[in-house]
């Protein structure tokens, strides 16, 4: 099973619905130049609504999933090498303030990584490092300064991860504090949701309890996270633990009744089990298959204008594709949705060239995406040097980069792993890694392919 | 060292992106909750005039609110929509009421273009006293506040509204045949008649010599309830007396007048039904006068309210609305609205309609934002509206949002 990727879109402007055909769209898709000469004439039509961002960036960051890669790379290599990665990722456009004014601007992605071990995986390892992950809205040069007092800093929402673990026998264990720096107002939303320059004001008496202590803007409790993998099935757990929250309330003397959220006790807050092997148990021919289903909340752009149909906001998704066919590079996948729509055709493909330590590696893939009844098409390319050691430190086990540096663009892309999929945004990203490039997520999820067919090849 | 450098330009470039501040205007939070209410609302929905400023502590509570919605109707066929109402606020040991008042301009594309009214001190006498004159070049807006000798004048299509002077204009007022301005009646024996202009200044002045009437013998000045001309220099006007439980109707062009017993004494408006020329009452029941006719009066009742819902309330447009609440569970001393009847005049009698209590399509999502209350109803060709007072919970101060939207 392949993680699957929890999506939420903002409600950008809906365009006017058509229907092309997925393959007619996929095919625009695939020539890939189209958007990217669209590029700056579209730019400023993505806009950026408080809420929409915030929920996305609480569906996207997920350090839990960062962990399981960083012990899928740590069994491929069987040790953790000392690596530093960092990934950022930028898409211009408009922010929608809370009286409705646009101001332009950047939303940022920024994802760092650091780490190292010493031993390997089979005799006894010890490693320890830290993951932070990062949403930020950001302003643009050339914007006119106000006073300090006037100045809207809507700052990031971000989670940290610091760990320490060990591995004996091809198990892995680790354990680590998670911090939530996840609250609403990080992102300076006022009490509706908005991107706002005064925060929010109390609300007045009787308002309902989720206007006086919305839940969804909270910022979650920290963890202590412990995570259990095992190399020769691939299984992976991940538990955290640390304070439990309920809603309290209070009643004056006037009647007037007030809600707050505080934290009772202790205990598990969230329990996650992932199983993904890293053999090829199928003819190469049939490349990497994977399967997906997620469960996640529709997006608010996919929601029908009939409030009964907006009460059913939980959908699922299954996904069914493979990285690598033939052995060739080519990437597919297919998601459809639980109403039998298929949200996702996607056909990518990657090309590694190598002069003898230095690779250079491209890859692009197109997508037709439907979201709202009408396909609509998404692009993504990237770029990436990398640099090979010149042997593996334990043997028998994959060489890793020792230094790798990519560029990328997308366009309109449902992915959430390195950005949040916000319909029609251009995103720019750059990711510079020292260290083995697998230990973090890649800025479009093609990389994997090659490095599976690398890994195959070296065997 | 080729590494180094990247990465210290990778990171700079990061930290400096982070670091950077947005600019926004700082008065964002004055129309947050209007923005948060917008993409709610219904389709056709508009917010018919700024947020009004109540000037109450924001720790206040308290949803005594009473309003009056007039609309007048251009002669090119659009709608001036005008509201003042109270909304009376508890504090600890004591309580403050705030009269508020907005108009808007429904025009020929049914789109509501706020209307800019002059801030003041009014009474709150304002919701028995004002009233809509509308001529060919403008509206007045009569008795807006009983504080001040004057009258609003709204220039047709202007954003804003202007006090005119109208110490001239004694007596009872009402519209000239041509509505090139108002006509006006001193209760005096002989009656006296006088026709006015406005300006563009805009400013008030007579229009040709008064003209006298002298009662028929027998007759005596009453309450004068209604005053029009009916045809150039032929004029009408109807009266009450509390002494005979009668209304009389005169016309300058006939020597008696026509006479109905009439002993509902809760005569909130007198009009002339531009369609039939009947003369309309609203009282506890709505009357329709055939007063320059056969003499017949029809009176339609309003009916028995549903279970559940409180005892109708006439408006002075002859609407009846009927509420339906909660007690709010978070506030004890506040009610949640969660439906309304509009009983709606048609052709002599009410037709009642189910009216959400919200402007918003789904209710939730509205009362996420705002407590919400129908002050009255309007009518614009065949659309209906519902006139909502939004009261948002997340303010620093208490800043109702007017809503027109479309109801059944």
């Amino acid at each position: 099973m392949q993680h699957s990727d929890v999506r939420r879109f903002s409600s950008a402007p809906r365009q006017p619905r058509r229907t092309p055909t997925a393959g007619a769209t996929l095919a625009a898709a695939a020539l890939g130049a189209l958007q990217l000469v669209r590029a700056p004439e579209v730019q400023a039509q993505t806009t950026f609504r408080g809420q929409e961002i915030y929920d996305m960036a609480r569906a996207g960051i997920d350090l839990t999933d960062s962990q399981l890669r960083l012990h899928q790379a740590n069994e491929r290599f069987g040790t953790m090498y000392s690596h530093f990665a960092l990934t950022s990722r930028w898409a211009p456009g408009e922010f929608v303030m809370a009286d409705g004014t646009r101001l332009r601007g950047n939303l940022a992605r920024n994802q760092v990584l650091l780490g190292g071990g010493w031993g390997d995986t089979e005799e006894g390892m010890f490693f320890l490092g830290a993951h932070i992950d990062q949403l930020a809205a950001v302003g643009r040069p050339g914007q006119d300064k106000q006073s300090d007092a006037d100045r809207f800093k809507p700052g990031g929402v971000a989670q940290m991860l610091y760990y320490l673990g060990g591995s004996v026998a091809g198990v892995q264990a680790s354990a680590g504090i998670l911090l939530n720096e996840m609250g609403a107002e990080q992102l300076s939303l006022d009490g509706y949701g908005n991107f706002a320059a005064e925060r929010s004001n109390s609300p007045r008496p009787g308002s309902p309890p989720e206007v006086q202590d919305p839940s969804r803007r909270h910022n979650p409790p920290n963890s202590a996270l412990f995570t259990l993998y095992d190399g020769h099935t691939g299984a992976y757990l991940a538990i955290t633990y640390g304070d439990q929250e309920q809603r309290l309330m209070t009643e004056s003397w006037t009647g007037n009744r007030t809600y707050r959220t505080e934290r009772v006790g202790s205990g598990i807050q969230d329990l996650r089990f992932n199983l993904q092997p890293l053999r090829h148990y199928l003819p190469a021919g049939f490349g990497l298959p994977f399967a997906t289903i997620a469960r996640y909340d529709r997006p608010l752009t996919e929601l029908s204008p009939s409030p009964q149909e907006q009460v059913a906001h939980k959908t699922t998704d299954f996904a069914l594709g493979a990285d690598d066919v033939l052995q060739g590079g080519v990437r597919w996948r297919a998601v459809i949705n639980q109403d039998g729509r298929l949200r996702i055709a996607e056909l990518g493909y990657v090309e590694e060239f190598r002069i003898g330590r230095f690779g250079l590696l491209f890859g692009a893939r197109a997508m037709a995406v439907n979201r709202t009844g009408s396909y609509e098409p998404s692009g993504e390319g990237f770029l990436k040097a990398s640099l090979l050691r010149k042997r593996p430190d334990v043997e028998g086990r994959a060489t890793p980069t020792w230094f790798g540096l990519s560029g990328s663009y997308s366009y309109n892309t449902p992915d959430s792993t390195t950005f949040i999929p916000i319909p029609k945004a251009h995103v720019v990203g750059v990711q510079l890694v020292y260290g083995p490039t697998e230990v973090t997520k890649p800025l479009i999820p093609l990389v994997r392919a090659v490095d599976g067919r690398s890994s195959r090849e070296e065997d | 060292m080729r590494t180094h450098l990247r990465l210290s330009w990778i990171a700079a470039l990061t930290l400096l992106g982070a670091c950077a501040p947005l600019e926004a205007p700082v008065d964002d939070a004055e129309g947050a909750s209007r923005y948060a209410l917008e993409p709610l609302l219904r389709p056709g929905s508009r917010f018919l005039c700024p947020a009004l400023e109540l000037h109450f502590e924001f720790h206040a509570f308290g949803d005594a609110i009473q309003a009056e919605v007039s609309q007048a109707r251009q002669p090119d066929g659009t709608q001036l929509i005008h509201i003042v109402g109270t909304h009376t606020m508890q504090f600890d040991n004591d309580s403050t009421t705030s009269v508020f008042h907005c108009a808007g301009w429904v025009d020929a594309a049914s789109k509501v273009i706020p209307v800019e009214l002059p801030q003041a001190n009014i009474a709150p006498l304002a919701l028995q006293s004002v009233r809509l004159l509308p001529f060919a070049n403008g509206t007045m807006v009569y008795g807006w506040n009983p504080n001040v000798a004057t009258a609003l004048w709204w220039k047709q299509g202007a954003g804003s509204a202007v006090e005119l002077d109208i110490q001239s204009l004694s007596g009872s007022i009402g519209v000239r045949a041509d509505q090139a301005g108002p006509v006006t009646m001193t209760s005096t024996s002989p009656a006296s008649f006088q026709k006015w202009v406005i300006d563009a200044t805009p400013k008030v002045a007579s229009d040709g010599p008064p003209v006298t009437y002298a009662l028929p013998a027998g007759a005596t000045m009453g309450l004068v309830r209604y005053l029009d001309e009916v045809a150039p220099g032929i004029f009408a006007w109807v009266q009450s007396s509390p002494t005979t439980n009668s209304l009389e109707y005169f016309r300058t062009d006939r020597q008696a007048p026509a006479t109905v017993a009439f002993t509902d004494t809760s005569i909130r408006r007198v009009s002339r039904n531009s369609s039939t020329g009947h003369i309309e009452i609203v009282a506890s029941s709505a009357y329709d006068w055939d007063a320059d006719g056969a003499g017949a009066v029809a009176s339609s009742a309003l009916p028995a309210q549903a279970l559940g819902y409180a005892a109708w309330q006439l408006t002075k447009s002859g609407i009846g609305i009927s509420e339906k609440a909660e007690p709010n569970p978070n506030a004890s001393k506040l009610r949640i609205p969660v439906g309304y009847q509009v009983a709606w005049p048609e052709s002599g009698a009410f037709v009642v309609r189910d009216t959400p209590s919200t402007p918003c399509s789904e209710r939730d999502s509205c009362r996420a934002v705002a407590e919400h209350y129908l002050l009255g109803a309007v009518q614009s060709g065949t659309q209906r509206y519902g006139v909502y007072y939004a009261w948002p919970w997340l303010e620093s101060t208490v800043r109702p949002l007017i809503v027109l939207a479309p109801v059944p």
